[in-house]
This record gives structure tokens, sequence and C-alpha cells, in this order.
């Protein structure tokens, strides 16, 4: 069985570039492009690690890590952040909120896949 | 040879003098005299020459000792005066001495005259030299005085309780008292220095440690502050012992405030540049973060076809249009940033001219037609017929425009639309008004003030609009108002937004200025008569009133020299409320030529009855030949 990574973007070209990826490197995938829409979906389909974008609407990356840790089934699913914005400026709350690894775009590919396994692999 | 001796002798007779004489030269002097024996003479020997000693008969037949003694005062002269003489008694002769007289001698007993004459001279001297010494001491307090009372620093003297003895007027002058407010008083009572900067309150420290500079302030009389500096010199008596302090006192209270002021200055400058560092900081970080999101695209993109995961041409030729449509985005965004970092720096060029707006609105749409229509908006305009030309940079008009047109569209939804229109503004005829409305989500309250900052961005809006680095509102204000209009927007959430700004209508008044800068003499001088059509109430033009102008064309057009003739505001399109014709012709030919109009035209009664009024203006111009577009225009 497939595990499964939802990716949470407003970007919606990156959204889709990544979304291709990971399904031909063999995950299964779902997509949010907004910050409620994101839990919705996470509750729905069960991800096996969240690839989180900060700048969102409806809000943000940080506060979709907040309400992910409010649901039992979502505290123990691993986050990744992939945003745009300056790592010095956000990783030690991100560090806070318990994110598995912080990556700025653009993000290399294999860098990114090995974190996803790793991430999975330590759950 | 003998001792020299002026020898001033008032005496009437020859032998007694000549006594004396030898008397003075048997004791060593050698004698140089001459014998007097009237007020006259004698006064006139007097302001001839010096005289070392005066010796005097006491009774002559025409003179005395005691006028002589008197006339002797009268001079100021300070010589000794020594009464020589056979006949006088007692009683006389101690009146003489009491009238100033140094000495008194019996003729028949010279013995004594050479000791007294001595003694005498000795004393004149030593009163000379105290005489000296005093007028010296005067000149010199004098001369302290006057260096205390014009000293630019405060001078102030206490005893040894702190007491003023002294202050000179420089610092009277500095606190305000009158120096018989100060006698007396403590030092201290001048200053509410509480720190008391002044070692131990300084007094109590006789030994003189405290000689030095301190910076000190003084409570004016007034209540005000002085700032000074103040050296400090300790006095003591002729027995050594403390007597009090000499005290130096500079004003630096405009020096003070000076550099409060300066450091005030400093720290606002101070205040400034980190600002200025946080915004340049916010910017570069926000910079950084909008352009990497479209390289994250084509990142990703460009990745996925190297990897092979473009399975056929579709889906290659669906990726490379992803890719491009990002690197579209990113040259944007870089123009932006160029083009704020210009309008920041002042850097906007514009070069107006007087064009159609519909021409720009149209040329503005049709760019933005195949965008609008992938995404199902429909694009349209309202211009009414008639409309007033614009005097602007038909650039920067497309510009503002595009960035509007293209806002619009990333705001709005699907089935959305989008209008773009142009009026008369209401509330200044001199202007035009264009709106750009569309059917998007709007723009919220709080946002509405904003969204012309630099980077601003609305939160909670789709995701496409966000795309950019927020310097598009931005750039359109800057350019706005660099073609001297506004701009603001209307809206409520969800209900659409209207952006409007203002655009100068073009008048003759706006390129006189450019016209007339031709002044340098030329033998290319034409004269430029301007026909001006006003409609009383600058309403726009109705169809009955472009009959009146086309009649007035015909007439204009009959009496201008052909070739000579500029009719820019005539062609059947472009209608304006203010009409003008330029005519080029010579100096020598103008006034009668405009004449001519004026005539002419009064007799069209169509004018007034529509309610246009006409006015017909000369001008010289010189034109180069080789000026270009503004020889072509006339």
């Amino acid at each position: 069985l497939s595990k499964k990574v939802l990716i949470v973007d407003d970007d919606k070209d990156f959204v889709m570039g990544l979304n291709v990826r990971l399904k031909r490197s063999g995950y299964d995938t779902a997509i949010a492009v907004d910050g409620y829409t994101a839990i919705r979906v996470a509750l729905d389909q069960h991800p096996d690690l969240v690839l989180l974008d900060l700048g969102l609407p409806a809000g943000d990356g940080f506060v979709v890590m907040k309400r992910m840790r409010e649901h039992v089934s979502l505290i123990a699913v691993p986050v990744i952040i992939v945003t745009a914005r300056d790592p010095y400026m956000h990783i030690d709350r991100a560090r806070e909120a318990g994110v598995a690894s912080f990556f700025q775009k653009p993000v290399d590919n294999d860098v990114l896949l090995r974190a996803i396994r790793k991430s999975m692999d330590r759950v | 040879m003998g001792k020299p001796l002026r020898v001033l002798i008032v005496e009437d007779s020859e032998d007694d003098a000549l006594l004396v004489l030898r008397e003075l030269k048997r004791n060593g002097y050698d004698p140089t005299s001459e014998r007097v024996e009237t007020s006259e003479a004698m006064k006139t020997v007097l302001a001839k020459q010096m005289w070392d000693v005066v010796l005097s008969d006491y009774s002559m037949p025409h003179f005395s000792a005691p006028a002589t003694l008197a006339l002797l005062k009268e001079t100021g002269l300070d010589l000794p005066f020594i009464v020589v003489s056979g006949t006088i008694g007692e009683e006389t002769a101690v009146a003489m001495m009491k009238a100033g007289a140094h000495d008194y001698l019996m003729k028949g007993s010279l013995k004594r005259l050479v000791p007294a004459v001595e003694r005498e001279l000795r004393e004149a001297e030593g009163r000379r030299e105290r005489k000296r010494a005093e007028e010296a001491l005067r000149e010199s307090e004098k001369h302290y005085r006057r260096l205390i009372e014009t000293a630019e620093e405060g001078i102030w003297i206490v005893d040894s309780e702190n007491k003023t003895l002294f202050a000179n007027r420089k610092m009277i002058q500095m606190v305000g008292y009158s120096i018989e407010e100060m006698k007396g008083r403590s030092f201290f009572e001048f200053t509410d220095d509480e720190d008391r900067t002044l070692p131990g309150s300084f007094m109590q420290s006789p030994s003189g440690d405290f000689k030095g500079q301190y910076d000190f302030t003084f409570r004016r009389k007034d209540g005000t502050d002085l700032w000074a500096i103040l050296s400090a010199t300790p006095i003591s008596d002729e027995k050594g012992q403390y007597a009090g302090v000499l005290m130096m006192i500079t004003d630096i209270t405009e020096r003070k405030k000076a550099e409060k002021q300066l450091n005030y200055l400093l720290d606002e400058l101070e205040r400034t540049r980190q600002q200025q560092l946080q915004i340049k900081d916010r910017f570069l970080s926000h910079v950084s973060h909008e352009l990497r999101s479209p390289v994250a695209v084509i990142h990703q993109f460009v990745t996925l076809l190297l990897d092979g995961f473009a399975y056929d041409a579709a889906e290659q030729q669906h990726y490379l249009n992803t890719i491009l449509r990002n690197v579209s985005q990113l040259r944007r965004m870089i123009d932006d940033l160029l083009e704020s970092t210009r309008a920041e720096r002042g850097e906007l060029t514009m070069e107006c001219k007087e064009v159609p707006i519909e021409e720009l609105v149209r040329e503005a749409l049709n760019t933005f037609r195949g965008c609008a229509e992938a995404k199902g908006i429909h694009l349209s305009s309202a211009l009414p017929d008639g409309l007033p030309h614009v005097y602007v940079d038909p650039i920067r008009v497309l510009q503002i425009l595009g960035n509007l047109i293209d806002n619009g569209i990333k705001f709005t939804g699907e089935k959305g639309s989008l209008t773009v229109t142009a009026r008369v503004f209401e509330q200044n005829p001199d202007y035009l008004c264009i709106t750009v409305a569309d059917t998007g989500c709007g723009i919220g309250h709080g946002d509405l003030s904003k969204i012309f900052e630099r980077l601003y961005q609305a939160k909670n809006v789709p995701a496409e609009g966000r795309k950019g680095l927020g310097l598009g509102l931005h750039i359109c204000k800057e350019l706005v108002s660099r073609l001297k209009g506004e701009i603001w927007a209307e809206s409520k959430p969800g209900q659409g937004s209207v952006f409007l700004f203002t655009l100068p209508i073009f008048s003759l008044s706006k390129i006189w200025p450019s016209l007339s800068s031709f002044d340098t003499p030329s033998t290319d001088a034409a004269s430029l008569i301007v026909v001006e059509f006003f409609s009383s109430d600058r309403r726009l033009l109705t169809k009955s009133d472009e009959v009146v102008i086309h009649r007035a064309k015909n007439i204009l057009e009959q009496l201008m020299i052909p070739g000579d003739v500029l009719l820019p505001q005539m062609g059947p399109t472009s209608h304006s409320d203010v009409f003008f014709i330029m005519a080029r012709t010579d100096a020598k030919h103008a006034d009668e030529l405009v004449e001519e109009i004026r005539n002419a035209l009064s007799k069209l009664n169509e004018l007034e009855n529509s309610g246009l009024s006409v006015t017909v203006s000369l001008r010289m111009l010189n034109v180069p030949r080789q000026g270009g577009g503004l020889w072509n225009r006339l």
C-alpha cells in the first residue's frame, strides 16, 4: 500500500508539479490550496505526511499545524514546511510547532524526497 | 667739576644772589641760575626751563616770598622752596612753612644752605617717586577695571563664606540680578545645582584643591537656566589665609541648547536611518519571497521534464506553458521592481501630449482580451461621444490602465466582467475621470486605504491575486500623481471594486509653455493665430453645436492661406468643448488675418444662439524649422 502525502500550497502551478513528482515517485497524494481545506482533507484522507506552505489564505501554515494537533488522528502526522518565506524568520516557530523539516523554495527534489522518506520511517 | 644744580633765585639784590651762589660753589656745586625779582619774570623763567630748587628772599620792592610760593604752587611744580632772608621774624617764618615753604634761612648764616638744599632735593625726589608710583598704580587699576568690565566672561569673587564681594558687568548681565541684589549673598543662592558639582561645596576645602574647571548651572533671576563653565581659583590674604574664590564664568547656554538640538537631530537621523534599514530589509525579504515562488514552479517543471516525467507531447506542452507563464510573471515582477525604484527616486519620465482617451482605453483592453477570455471574463468600455482629449504621456496611461485591468482580471472569478468608463470629472471639469470596475471579490474596508502603499498585499484574497510584488497599485499612484491626477478606489467586499483616476483635459494653455519656449530670436519667426470656442458652461458639445463649429471651420479654412492652416482639433471624431485652430503665417499678415477671422466669425449668429463664445488670439513665435514636432504641427 502506497503512503499518502498531503500537499498544502496556494500556488496551483507548484502544487501540480509537486503532485506529478510525488505520484511518479510512488506516493499517493492529496491536495489543499488553503488552510481551512487542509484540515478537512487531512481528516478525510488520513495522510502519512503533510507538505505545508506557510503563507496560505484561510489560516496560514502555523494555524494549520495548531489545528492538526487538536485532532487525535492528526497529532502524529509529520509536517514538512516548503515555503518561499525566509527560514531565519520562521524556523524557530516552526521547530516549536514540531515540524520534521523546513525547506525554502525552490527545493532540490532528491533532498525533499529523502526527507519525506525519513520522516515517514521515523513514524 | 661740581655737581650741576639749577637754581632759581628770587632776589632784588645782585650781591645777595652772588653770595648764595658762592656758598653753593664752595660746597661742590656748579650752579646755573637766574635771578628774578618780579612775578612776570618768574613766570617766564619757570616756563623756559626745569629747575631743581627755588631760593627766595622774603621781601622785595616788587615781589615777596608768599607771592613767589603762591605762584609756584599755581604752576603745579613740586620744587624745593627755601626762603633766604635777612629780616624776618619767627612768626612769619612759621607762617611761610605752613604755607608750604620747605625751609627758612638767614642771609647772615648761609652755613645751613647747602644741607637744606640737599635735604630738600632728596625729599622732592622722594615725593616725585611716590607720585610716579601712585600714577602707575592708578593707571594699572584703570587698566584692570576696564579688562574686568569689558570681559566677555563673567567674573565673580566671593569671600571665605561664599558671600559675593564682586561681580563684573558681564556676570550681572548673565544672571539678570543687579550688583546690589548680589552683594553679600551666598554664591549658592544663585543656583539650584543639586548635584553640587563643585567639590565639597567648594569653599569648605580651603586648601585650594578645588582649583579647576567645572560645568555649572546657575538659575537666572527670570528662572531660566544659565549653563556655564566655571573656573575657580582660591584667593589668599596677606597672611596666606584662605580668603575666598575668584571665578571666571563662561556662558555656554547657547552651546548647550545647540548641543541638545544637535543631539535631538542626530537621534532623529538615527531613528530614520533605522526605519529606512527596516523598510529596506522588509522590502528585500518580501521581494525575495515573491520571486522565489515562480522560480520554484519553473524549477519544478524543468526537473520534471529533465527526469522524463512528461509522458507525452501534450503533457510536455503543458509543462512548458506553465514554465513560460511563470517566467512572464517573473519578468513582470522585475519590471515592477525597477519601475517602483524609479518612482521612489522620482525618475519616472513623462512625455505629455494631447491624446484622445478612447484610443488608450481601446488599446489597453485589447492587450488583455485574450487573458480575460481564458478566464471567461467579459471586457467592455463605456465612453460617451465627444470626450475632450487628455494631456498625458500615453505610454504611462497605458501602464496605469494595464495595471488596473490586470488586477481586475486577477480578482474577478469566472463569468465576471470588467468595464472601463470615462467622463468629465464632476468635481473638476478640467479633468477626465476614468474608472475601471470589476465584479470581483471586492476590497475590505481595512485594505481600501492601504492598497496604494508600496508592497501592500491584501490578505485572504485568491492565490492568483497575490502573484505579484504588491507594487502595481503603488506604481499606478506614482504615475497618476506625476500626470497631475488622483487615484482612489471604491469597493465593498463581495461586490466588486471600482478604481477611479483623473487625468488633465488638454487645453491650449497646457502647451503654451512649450510653445513659448521657442522665444529665441530667429529668422523663422511665425505668428500663431489661435481660435478657441468655449461653450459658456463648459458642457460637452451637443450635435447642434457641432454644426455651428463645422460652419465656423469652413469660414476659417476659406480665410487661411492654403498650407498655412492646421486644424488639429477639427477631425470628425474628436469633438471637444474647447476647439482651437492654429494658423502659421508671417508676421506681416498676422494682424490682418486676425481681424478678418474676427469679422467673419462675428457674422455667424448661430454661435451666440448655441451658447458658444469664440476668442481669437495672436502669438508671435520663433519656430525653428528643424525643431521637429512643433514645426510639423504648425
